[in-house]
């Protein structure tokens, strides 16, 4: 069986297809759940940065405030506003409480009293007298709003500034101002930290300036990210993303920015998320393992149906597959398995008969094959080419070759020469055109054996289509001895014919050569006779007589033979004749030649025959006249003419007188030429008659014979087949 | 009976001599004139050779002709005369010997007006030439003299 390539298969498209899907789906909701997740972890990011923001802001705000409260007790002493009311520096108790300021904070570097025309006095550490405070008039302070001045830097310390306005009278005369350090320890750092939780860092600061976390320097956020609203994500190269959030302080130019790292943010949302695809793989996993075993169940049950398919087409008709289950792959293979009975039934039927049909095909071949090795003729067979297939002992014993010395030779070989191009047009003719002059017909042509000689030969050929080509076969007959007999009856009929013409001319000649002298003979008897009669005694006349009586009877003989003879001779026409109306006529004329004899005549019906009418006439005329002539002495005399039958169921004529008869030891004779049975001087006749009848009915094939009895009278039959 | 001659083309001597005998018997008195053979017979009716100055217009009232003759055949003769307009209408009787049915068949195709077989029997033959002079020489209506084909 084909193997099928992986990804074909059933077996691997449906789990993998629910896998598929599984994993679709699952990934899909994990995705819009991480996606909420993690949008909700970012609002809690924010919202705790948020919270973180403003709880610094608020505490930077307090220290703000505290800071602010501070100066602004200090710009409420008295001692203060009167120096900024001179203009002078402070004196005494103003100078104290400056001191005051800068020994109780730390984190205080300077304080410095300002008026309009600039610095009146100050106090300051001496690690910030490189520090450029104290140079520049607060003007930032001027509004009111902004207490606090941004941070500031020089070199690696970083400072800012609050103030507080000296008012005398309602008007503003001048600052104080004090320049506190940023106070940036660890521990400070680290009790924010803990103050704030771990998760979020912050960092207080001027942009462009300094950026601090209280524990030290630090990088500002980017300004992209500080440029934007709420909550901004962004990326710091080499930490990752950050969440984070700028705050405003109130009351003060710095901005406070909280942070978280956001992939913390992140990191359940991301854990979620891994959690739901590994679910969902495993899920798939499942589905697709459920779904193998499914399609499983089904294509094992159709592998088993391919298999099956497989050998039955491979020749196995027995095999059936087992039908397990109720659904459709179990009525599936029912319903091969009922095919498969089927289709073996008829296999087995089929091959019976073709069992049946080889035997017979075996047996006609057989038949052929005897036909053909014991016909007397020769068969020869050839194919397209005119190359000779098939020579049977008949051949070999007709041409004088063996059948392997001529299988494969070309037919003109068993041909003489000059026929060769002619055959070899037609043949390529009949091959083109499909007529031919010969193939279907019988011919004579000129056959060559193999020691040379020729010889005539009769041939008929045909043709068939076998697998597309044309085949031929031919039956010869060597007609050599048929041809030299056909040669010798032609030789025989050509003599006959020229007897018969010979015949034709002697008896036109005998009918009239022979009657003239007779007529010479005759008719100068006659003058004797008569002219010289007184001159002539009785012996005279009585020798003359007799010579004309004899003449007159050699007329009558000539007559009959040349009857005879003609009759014989003369071609015989096919036609239907009323026997009994002819024998009718005849009698009427033999009863008017002798009208006073008593003759009773009975013709029966229905004596109607085939033959040449002017010769049954003739027949009749004679076997008529003899029955008138030989009932001449009768009273009464009866003739008659009916049909009977004869054993063989055959219709036999007959014509019948009750005359003299004749002895039936004689009858033999009675057909013979000049056979008489009887004296001239009893009833005359030259013979002749009955061997015309004879003649006669020979030629028309029937036959004749007689009865009789001295006395009592005769009968003669005869039959006429083709009747 | 009409006196125009009988033309007897007859060969045999012997017939000659019996014919003449039979008309003599018969009372019948037209002269009759004897040809031997085809050649004469031809000659006299169309007035040639030996009979050129005959009148060709003075021709017999019946020709009995025989058919076996020399050099010119009996039916060869009746031919001529048929195919020459002045004797195209004449009467021949063929008297003859032969019964065979094409001399009958050719005779009266070759345009006889009859056709009769001399009998081997002399009183018969006579009476054969009485019937014949009876009917030919008496009841029969000749065409008239010089009479062409219409």
């Amino acid at each position: 069986m084909r193997a099928l390539e992986p990804l074909r298969r059933i077996q691997w498209q449906l789990p993998l297809s629910i896998a598929g899907l599984l994993l679709a789906v699952v990934a899909a909701h994990s995705w819009i759940a991480y996606r909420e997740v993690r949008r909700t972890a970012l609002e809690a990011a924010g919202e705790r940065l948020e919270d973180v923001g403003r709880q610094l802001g608020g505490l930077f705000a307090q220290l703000v405030t505290q800071r602010t409260a501070e100066m602004r007790a200090v710009a409420g002493d008295s001692a203060v506003i009167g120096a900024v009311a001179r203009g002078a520096d402070l004196q005494g108790a103003g100078s104290a409480t400056f001191e005051r300021l800068l020994a109780s904070d730390s984190q205080v570097m300077a304080v410095v009293l300002w008026d309009s025309s600039g610095a009146l006095d100050e106090v300051r550490r001496p690690e910030a007298d490189t520090l450029p405070i104290g140079r520049s008039f607060p003007a930032w302070a001027a509004g009111d709003s902004m207490m606090v001045s941004r941070f500031l830097l020089s070199g690696e310390v970083g400072w800012y500034d609050v103030a507080a306005p000296v008012r005398q009278s309602g008007r503003t005369v001048g600052y104080v101002v004090q320049s506190r350090r940023l106070a940036m320890s660890q521990q400070g750092a680290q009790v924010l930290a803990d103050l704030i939780g771990r998760d979020v860092t912050f960092r207080i600061g001027t942009p462009g300036v300094i950026w601090t976390d209280l524990g030290g320097f630090v990088e500002g956020p980017p300004a992209a990210a500080a440029a934007g609203e709420g909550l901004v994500e962004y990326r710091i190269e080499g930490s990752g993303w950050r969440l984070g959030e700028g705050v405003v302080i109130a009351g003060t130019p710095w901005q406070l920015w909280v942070e978280s790292p956001r992939d913390d943010v992140l990191g359940r949302p991301r854990a979620f998320l891994t959690r739901m695809l590994l679910l969902g793989a495993f899920i798939a996993l499942l589905g697709a393992l459920g779904g193998w075993a499914l399609t499983r169940r089904v294509t094992t049950g159709l592998s088993q149906l391919t298999t099956a398919s497989a050998s039955m087409a491979e020749g196995d008709l027995g095999r059936r597959v087992p039908v397990k289950r109720r659904d459709e792959l179990g009525e599936l293979a029912a319903a091969f398995n009922r095919m498969a009975e089927r289709v073996e039934d008829a296999q087995q039927r089929l091959e019976q008969r073709v069992q049946e049909r080889t035997a017979e095909l075996q047996a006609s071949q057989e038949q052929f094959s005897a036909i053909a090795a014991t016909a007397h003729e020769a068969i020869v067979t050839a194919d397209a080419a005119g190359t000779i297939t098939y020579f049977n002992p008949g051949a070999e014993r007709v041409f004088g070759y063996t059948a392997d010395e001529v299988r494969g030779q070309p037919l003109t070989r068993l041909m003489p020469e000059r026929y060769r191009d002619k055959h070899r047009h037609g043949f390529a003719r009949f091959l083109e055109t499909g007529e031919s002059k010969v193939i279907g017909r019988t011919l004579e042509l000129t056959g060559l054996r193999r020691d040379g000689t020729e010889f005539p030969v009769e041939l008929s050929l045909s043709s068939w289509q076998r697998n597309g080509e044309s085949a031929f076969a031919g039956i010869i007959r060597d007609v050599t001895q048929r041809r030299e007999a056909e040669e010798a009856l032609e030789r025989s009929a050509s003599e006959l014919q020229a007897v018969n013409e010979e015949l034709e001319a002697f008896s036109y000649s005998v009918s009239h050569d022979l009657r003239a002298p007779l007529r010479s003979i005759h008719g100068f008897s006659q003058a004797l006779l008569e002219d010289y009669r007184d001159r002539l005694d009785a012996d005279g006349r009585d020798y003359l007589e007799r010579v004309c009586t004899a003449v007159d009877r050699m007329g009558q003989l000539i007559d009959d033979l040349l009857e005879l003879a003609q009759a014989t001779r003369a071609a015989m026409r096919s036609e239907s004749v009323d026997l009994g109306a002819v024998a009718r006529g005849i009698v009427d004329e033999l009863r008017a030649a002798a009208p006073a004899r008593q003759v009773r005549f009975t013709v029966a019906d229905d004596l109607t025959v085939t033959g040449d009418a002017r010769l049954l006439r003739l027949m009749l005329q004679n076997l008529l006249a003899n029955a008138w002539k030989f009932t001449s002495k009768e009273r009464q005399a009866e003739i008659e003419v009916g049909v009977g039958t004869v054993d063989g169921g055959e219709r036999a004529f007959f014509v019948r007188d009750n005359g003299a008869g004749f002895d039936m030891t004689y009858a033999e004779k009675l057909f013979g030429a000049f056979q008489r049975l009887h004296a001239p001087s009893d009833f005359p006749g030259t013979g002749v008659g009955l061997a015309l009848v004879q003649r006669i009915i020979h030629r028309h094939g029937g036959r004749i014979w007689a009865e009789g009895a001295e006395g009592t009278g005769a009968t003669f039959h005869f039959t006429l087949p083709g009747s | 009976m009409r006196n125009r001659d009988i033309l007897l083309v007859e060969d045999n001597p012997d017939d000659q001599a019996l014919t003449l005998r039979a008309l003599k018997a018969n009372k019948i008195m037209n002269k009759v004139v004897v040809a031997d053979d085809g050649a004469q017979a031809l000659e006299y009716l169309h007035a040639t050779g030996r009979y050129a100055d005959r009148d060709a217009s003075d021709l017999p009232q019946v020709v009995l002709l025989d058919l076996k003759l020399p050099k010119v055949d009996g039916l060869e003769v009746l031919r001529r005369i048929r195919a020459d307009e002045r004797t195209s209408l004449l009467p021949v009787v063929i008297l003859t010997s032969s019964k065979e049915e094409r001399d009958l068949v050719g005779g009266y195709s070759a345009g006889a007006n009859s056709y009769i077989r001399k009998p081997v029997d002399f009183n018969e033959f006579r009476e054969a030439v009485r019937q014949l002079g009876l009917y030919w020489l008496l009841l029969n209506e000749v065409p008239p003299q010089g009479a062409q084909p219409g």
